[in-house]
């Protein structure tokens, strides 16, 4: 509970500082953000508090269900994300895990969450839903989260396959889920009409975002490095009392940036660079040395969202990439599906060979979660195929997202430095202006 | 690459089925340049492997998605260009009628590429055969896996493993002869062993390099049971035909088969392992798991937890694939002995 309502009074300092006096270098619209992260911490207390139905993030794509569902989503990664700052609690979580035998090499971000649940930083869930969406330590963390808490579980397998059958596949799973939470959670029903409302507001965060997107990736990017950094989070992350404002909030970030075009309060970009995966969410003055050598980010890939608003594809009840025309359930199928955390090593590559290509990057920082078997298998065939076809720089850093312990700042930022004047002199050679071989569909 | 491959499949496409081994080399200077360090070295030690030209005999490389790591495996595999066919198979990590059904499907399509591979139509009647064959390979090796019940078994624990280890890379038909007859002598054989107990369970993955096994044995303990997919796992369960589709025969097999820690099931997997315990009359289990085999060490929590509530000792090794530390690992097993010994 305690770290809900530190969370709570966090997002309402930052909202009263905006409020007062307002970085004119950060987007206004943040406002709006962290009003929305404030309301999720106060919906979910409330809901701890009235005993009302809470799941855990499931993976990429299935909030939109669990929600219409009626249960209220705990965003755990991201809440393992926040703990950064506590320094005491990280360290007691990187204690506790050894103490576990779990291992400490492996993508913190699927392995903290356990030791914050063992600790009692976590409450308890009515029920889990694991699924290797995001990637299969996920579908692990989730699993044994599920014993910590002795509650019912369900599993989710997605396929590698990105097509229809694999969009029928999971739907077919999540008929069989819907019965099972029925008959496994009281109180829980299931309603169409809710799931279809749902999308219906994700579709249009999704929409706005996608006009994000495209003025992000105009020259200059109106977004400096350090707002580039952040996650982006669909309505359906969010309680139904929040879901409208989070939709505005995606229309407000692209009418400020659209704004800032027009009014060229937009920062000296010297260099343009797509930031993949990850980050190490402990060391934002990295970030800030990024926006006063002139990085600007057009776009944070976290190789999740080629399917939701990189490309222009509507949502459900539309026409989908595809080729079809979704129900509700098949939609948060296709949401599951085309994420490509779960899929085959050449898709992801793809992935960033297209983002790369799409904002005219001049360099890429492929970040590498440490132990994340996902990200390091392709690591090697990113920086080639990106070094070969588009001849520009990678960086490919890799370290831990939560646990600072080992990390070397100074280094850190001296590698950064050393990226920044290398990919400024290959632009150089490129000759300014000069474009990148236009983007293809990935 | 993966037990979740159905060798059926492969045999009755006029394809040789080949379980790969990783390089057993400490240093593996050419894996390292595509792989880091914080990886399963299992599969690290397989590219090695690969890329030093030793696995250069093979047509096809086939893996599954049920690990991240091995399917990353795949994708760089795949850009090396040098196999005639690279696969990942779509395996899930559940076994619920939806995904039976997927697997079924997926498992047909593999067909279809292994045909056009080995140039051989793959009929429901070469389908049959090869069941047969393979549940023959695999009646065979559990009748060797009974002889290790008894009070003195007649194999040592590394013995056996090699006998699976042969039955993995020979020709089904040449390898069941020879096991058939081979059998009689095992039945009567003394194995060299000084002492009867105590005896223990290795339970792990990809435990290639047997040595880790031997070494067990030479501090005084008797393996009398695995859990490895290159053990038990690999023939505890045969392929039962029915009157349904042959693929959907297949897929029920292979997902209900003895499964890992990379699968979902971890209540059945803690069942069967007590199981064995007390069928095997194990003092211990020994748990060898791969250095950064996430998905495996994720299971530890809830394995640690549920064996001490059952009485069973358990001792936990990290280890890499390739064997080293042997001097720390030999301690670490002498300690455990004198544990179950007293």
């Amino acid at each position: 509970m305690l770290w809900f309502e530190k969370e709570i009074l966090r997002n309402e300092r930052r909202i009263a500082r905006i409020e007062s006096s307002p970085d004119p270098t950060k987007l206004r619209c943040n406002k709006t953000f962290y009003e929305c992260q404030r309301d999720l911490r106060v919906a979910q207390l409330s809901a701890l508090r009235e005993n009302k139905p809470l799941t855990y993030y499931a993976g990429l794509g299935f909030n939109p269900l669990l929600r219409a569902l009626g249960f209220e989503v705990l965003d755990v990664g991201l809440i393992t994300d926040r703990i950064v700052g506590e320094t005491d609690l990280v360290s007691r979580s990187r204690d506790l895990l050894m103490s576990l035998g779990l291992p400490d090499r492996a993508c913190d971000r699927t392995t903290y969450p356990i030791a914050l649940a063992t600790l009692g930083e976590l409450p308890q869930p009515s029920c889990i839903v694991a699924s290797n969406a995001s990637c299969q330590l996920h579908l692990h963390h989730n699993l044994e989260i599920a014993k910590i808490f002795n509650v019912p579980y369900y599993t989710l397998d997605i396929p590698i396959e990105k097509n229809a059958a694999a969009i029928a596949y999971v739907a077919d799973q999540l008929r069989d889920l819907i019965a099972w939470v029925m008959c496994n959670v009281p109180g829980i029903t299931y309603d169409e009409e809710r799931l279809f409302e749902w999308l219906d507001a994700d579709r249009r965060w999704s929409e706005n975002l996608h006009q994000v997107y495209l003025l992000r990736k105009k020259k200059p990017c109106a977004v400096a490095a350090r707002d580039g950094f952040r996650e982006e989070t669909p309505a359906s992350d969010y309680p139904e009392s929040t879901r409208e404002k989070m939709v505005n909030w995606a229309r407000e970030y692209a009418e400020e940036l659209s704004e800032r075009a027009e009014q060229g309060k937009v920062p000296n970009e010297q260099l343009r660079f797509l930031w993949c995966t990850s980050g190490p969410h402990y060391h934002p003055e990295l970030f800030t040395m990024m926006e006063r050598a002139g990085v600007t980010i057009p776009s944070y890939h976290t190789c999740a969202t080629h399917g939701w608003y990189m490309v222009d594809c509507a949502v459900c009840g539309h026409l989908t990439q595809f080729g079809r025309v979704d129900s509700p359930l098949e939609e948060v199928a296709r949401l599951a599906v085309c994420g490509t955390w779960s899929g085959p090593t050449d898709f992801w590559v793809s992935d960033v060979l297209f983002a790369a290509r799409d904002v005219a990057a001049d360099g890429v920082v492929y970040f590498v979660p440490r132990g994340c078997p996902q990200t390091a298998p392709g690591q090697r065939l990113v920086v080639d195929r990106v070094r070969s076809e588009l001849g520009i720089p990678v960086w490919a850093p890799e370290a831990a997202m939560i646990d600072a312990g080992g990390y070397d700042p100074m280094r850190m930022e001296s590698m950064m430095s050393d990226f920044i004047d290398l990919c400024l002199a290959k632009k150089a050679e490129r000759g300014a202006g000069m474009p990148l071989a236009p983007a293809a569909e990935a | 690459m993966c037990s979740y491959v159905p060798e059926e499949v492969v045999i009755a496409a006029g394809v040789h089925p080949w379980h790969a081994v990783g390089s057993f080399e400490t240093r593996l200077s050419k894996a390292t340049v595509y792989r880091s360090v914080n990886l399963d070295s299992h599969y690290t030690g397989v590219l090695e492997s690969i890329l030093a030209g030793e696995l250069d005999f093979l047509d096809a490389v086939i893996c599954s998605n049920r690990d991240d790591d091995q399917r990353g495996l795949h994708g760089v595999v795949q850009s090396l260009g040098k196999f005639r066919l690279v696969y990942c198979l779509a395996t899930p990590h559940t076994e619920t009628p939806p995904t039976l059904r997927y697997f079924a499907g997926q498992i047909a399509q593999f067909t279809a590429a292994l045909e056009s591979l080995g140039g051989q139509k793959v009929t429901t009647e070469s389908l049959r055969q090869a069941i047969h064959l393979c549940n023959e390979t695999r009646r065979l090796l559990r009748a060797v896996y009974e002889l290790r019940k008894r009070r003195r078994p007649t194999l040592l624990g590394s013995e056996v493993l090699s006998i699976v280890a042969a039955a993995r890379v020979m020709a089904k038909r040449q390898f069941n002869e020879e096991l058939g007859q081979l059998l009689p002598y095992l039945e009567e054989r003394r194995a060299p062993l000084p002492y009867e107990r105590p005896r223990c369970l290795i339970t792990g993955s990809n435990l290639d390099d047997l040595r880790y096994v031997r070494l067990v044995e030479e501090v005084g303990i008797v393996v009398a049971m695995d859990d490895l997919d290159g053990g038990a796992r690999y023939c505890w369960a045969d392929c039962a035909l029915s009157e349904e589709d042959i693929m959907t025969s297949l897929a029920k097999r292979y997902l209900s088969l003895p499964d890992d820690a990379r699968q979902a099931s971890w209540e059945r997997q803690l069942a069967r392992l007590i199981n064995w315990v007390s069928e095997f009359n194990v003092d211990g289990v020994i748990d060898l798991p791969i250095l950064c085999s996430f998905p495996r060490e994720m299971r530890t929590p809830f394995l640690t937890k549920n064996l001490e509530e059952a009485g069973i000792f358990f001792l936990r090794v990290e280890r890499d694939y390739q064997y080293a530390q042997s001097g720390q690992l030999r301690n670490r097993f002498e300690a455990f002995r004198e544990m179950l010994s007293r």
